[in-house]
């Protein structure tokens, strides 16, 4: 029967595509061209969040050569190259709307430069998201932009001069971020004057106040706008100079669901108005406060905060006693807590642990002066049933120690996804019962032995993304891990000396699943050589991975930036380590 | 109910329970369109389904005639390809010149059930498969260009999604 895949009706393949992710549907379009025009119309119609990243002339080479349908553009911050890309840039968008085919450009990221103005004006009024990040145009004048009343997302940083457009011509921001180090009365005007008119529909609002040369010709009166913007669920303020400009935004009771503040100093008065004016917060973070001192009563005043679920603490000082004391008599909500640069030890974990029993997320990223021990993730175990995520990055110390004395450990997470300890060691995982563990993170762990690592698969075979970075994980413990972790998508096994290209075979032959496996410098300079020769050997039958790493020197002869191995698939070549 | 007569592009006839016919949107449009008349001896004409096609889509139609009908709140519900029932998945145990008609039916007939359950068959064959293997499935020619094949594989690396 003669039956032609290639014509299928055009909304059939529409409701087949639907099925599939973009990173799928990428894969597909290189099936043959008909395919490739199916998906490209699909795109057209249902993904709006399709970006195009430019960086340099091939990027624009690729970009004015191809009929294909892009909707968000971002444009690199390396100064030098940005008016280049720019124009070619504009050029491309002026030729396409010669072709019949004008722009539309939903997302934009780009510096602020003269050009930006046309690009602006080329764009229609298609544009959602705006971002200007750097640059400096020569314009003096604000520049009249009419079609800017779609934008719903603005966020101008580090830009000389912050008033490029008249705030008038914003009529429907539901995002605005402004961050910039020189401030001064223009600006607040601008600010207040953009805020006003977008008031009904504003609901998210970060923004930088560093003052620096203007100090008392402002007044109170000048913020009294904030009380009129009734649907702002988002705040977040940085401001390391003038304390008064912080105080006089949180003077008004708002409907605030997240606080964000990053400010030189916070008295008790500053917490009873974040109390009495924003009971329903939800979410409460208070970031480099580098003067401030969490006294007990300060302590209170939070925890009277009766929706918060969210306690985020970065670099404050605080008594271990004032904080056990202000947690006498109270059972709280809380579901995240995260910590960095602040005291905390094993006791304080104690008690926290059994004050907020519904915890789902604890992260500490440095425990300052405290010490942090394994008896952290019993009193995990013990109390917080329904913890999914534990992140320690601190000093971790006398874990052997502390290990022998309590010899017959066996901690249970039955919710548990994610965990990350520092210097984790495979032999303690033997005791950990985490069923439903998703992420592990054993990077830079000095003790990974082959026995442990089996055992930690086949505890936990629901494993996706394991980091075993700068470890000494062997070939065969590799083998283990992709028999084992059957659903492994992420793996990590940058500058892992021991292994070799059989540990890369075998991840390559077993996981099915696998979308981003970083070999980078996997191991040393004597077996150059065959690194090359194995390289060929290696057939990799699949497309994704699409981020596969297994370089390890600056340039291997003959190789360019990308080097297909077989018919379907790409080995990325690349030093850089994916994630950090 | 009473009985409508279904002739394939074959010539067969069809008689078959209103209720079922009525599955398919096309049928439904045709009978209110023409004014045929219920208990008339009309035969609807179905020039694109042969006959073997038609009795599929009528076993279907048979078995899924007491569905709820799709609302448009389907549309945005999640997609997933793994929820397809163990009747229908034993239904479409066929060959694929089989499928691709029936999906063709499913199309023409307007029938939004079964062009939904074989679409998801259909992705299921697809799911991760490499380009070259759906070319194998599907009997696919590259009707690519190595150059044209290096354009969209560059393309692809650059977009992300945000």
């Amino acid at each position: 029967m003669d039956h032609s895949w290639q014509n299928l009706p055009p909304h059939v393949f529409d409701s087949i595509f639907s099925n599939f992710s973009v990173r799928e549907l990428k894969t597909f379009s290189l099936v043959s061209r008909s395919w490739l025009q199916s998906i490209d119309t699909f795109w057209r119609k249902n993904i709006l969040f399709y970006t195009y990243r430019l960086e340099n002339d091939d990027d624009l080479k690729v970009l004015s050569s191809s009929q294909r349908y892009f909707v968000n553009f971002r444009i690199g911050s390396e100064a030098m190259d940005d008016i280049d890309m720019v124009r070619g840039l504009l050029q491309i968008l002026k030729d396409r709307e010669e072709d019949g085919n004008p722009p539309h450009i939903e997302y934009l990221e780009v510096p602020l430069l003269d050009e930006i103005f046309e690009i602006l004006r080329n764009v229609g009024s298609s544009l959602k998201t705006l971002i200007i990040d750097g640059g400096s145009p020569d314009i003096t004048d604000e520049v009249s932009l009419q079609n800017l009343s779609s934008v719903e997302r603005l966020s101008v940083i580090e830009v000389s001069s912050q008033f490029f457009v008249s705030p008038e011509f914003f009529k429907s921001l539901v995002y605005l971020r402004l961050d910039n180090d020189r401030v001064d009365l223009k600006f607040l005007e601008f600010l207040k004057t953009l805020t006003t008119n977008n008031k009904y529909t504003l609901e998210s609002l970060s923004i930088t106040l560093t003052v620096s040369d203007f100090e008392n010709t402002w007044s109170i009166s000048d913020f009294e706008f904030f009380g009129e913007l009734k649907k702002l669920k988002h705040f977040s303020i940085e401001n390391t100079t003038q304390p008064e400009m912080f105080r006089a935004m949180i003077k008004n009771p708002m409907n605030l669901e997240s606080l964000k503040l990053e400010v030189n100093s916070m008295e008790l008065e500053d917490f009873v108005q974040i109390k009495t004016n924003f009971q329903s917060l939800k979410s409460l973070a208070i970031n480099r406060s580098e003067d401030l001192t969490l006294t007990r009563d300060c302590w209170y005043e939070i925890w009277s905060l009766e929706n918060l679920l969210n306690l985020k603490i970065d670099f404050c000082f605080y008594s271990k006693n004032d904080l056990l004391e202000s947690l006498r008599f109270k059972i709280l909500k809380l579901e995240k807590i995260t910590l960095n640069e602040v005291y905390f030890d094993d006791d304080l974990a104690s008690t926290v642990f059994r004050k907020c029993p519904f915890l789902k997320e604890f992260k500490l990223f440095d425990a300052k002066d405290g010490k942090v021990t394994f008896r952290l993730v019993q009193e995990a175990a013990d109390h917080l049933r329904s913890l999914e995520v534990l992140d320690i990055n601190s000093n971790f110390l006398n874990v052997d120690d502390n290990l022998k004395n309590n010899s017959v450990v066996t901690q249970i997470f039955q919710n548990l996804k994610s965990l990350k300890l520092p210097t984790l060691k495979t032999k303690f995982l033997k005791e950990i019962k985490a069923p439903n563990l998703k992420k592990i993170d054993f990077a830079n762990s000095t003790e990974i032995d082959e026995e442990g690592l089996k055992k930690v698969c086949e505890n936990c075979p629901l494993i996706e993304d394991l980091d075993l970075y700068n470890t000494k994980v062997t070939d065969s413990g590799i083998n283990e891990v992709s028999l084992k972790l059957k659903f492994l998508k992420i793996l990590c096994c940058h500058v892992c000396e021991s292994l070799t290209l059989d540990a890369v075979a075998s991840v390559v032959e077993n996981c099915k699943y696998l979308q981003d496996a970083d070999f980078g410098y996997i191991f040393k300079r004597d077996d150059d050589e065959s690194f090359e020769k194995r390289l060929h050997e290696i057939r990799i039958l699949r497309n994704p991975p699409l981020n596969f790493h297994v370089k390890r020197f600056e340039e291997i002869e003959g190789f360019g930036k990308y080097k297909l191995i077989t018919d379907s698939c790409i080995v990325r070549l690349s030093n850089d380590r994916k994630r950090s | 109910m009473p009985n409508i007569k279904l002739q394939s592009s074959d010539g067969e006839i069809f008689d078959t329970s209103l209720d079922i016919a009525l599955c398919s949107l096309t049928i439904k449009t045709m009978i209110d369109d023409c004014g045929i008349d219920e208990g008339e001896d009309t035969v609807v004409p179905l020039p694109n389904v042969n006959s073997t096609i038609l009795r599929k889509v009528l076993t279907w139609a048979q078995y899924h005639k007491d569905d709820p009908q799709p609302t448009e709140d389907d549309d945005s519900k999640e997609k997933r390809t793994d929820d397809i029932s163990s009747w229908d998945a034993d239904f479409l145990k066929v060959d694929q010149g089989t499928l691709f008609e029936l999906i063709l039916a499913a199309n023409y007939l307007d029938i939004k059930g079964l062009l939904d359950v074989t679409c998801k068959t259909v992705a299921n064959m697809i799911k991760g498969k490499t380009p070259e293997e759906i070319r194998k499935t599907f009997n696919i020619k590259n009707d690519f260009t190595p150059a044209e094949e290096e354009q969209v594989r560059k393309e692809n690396e650059w977009c992300e999604e945000k």
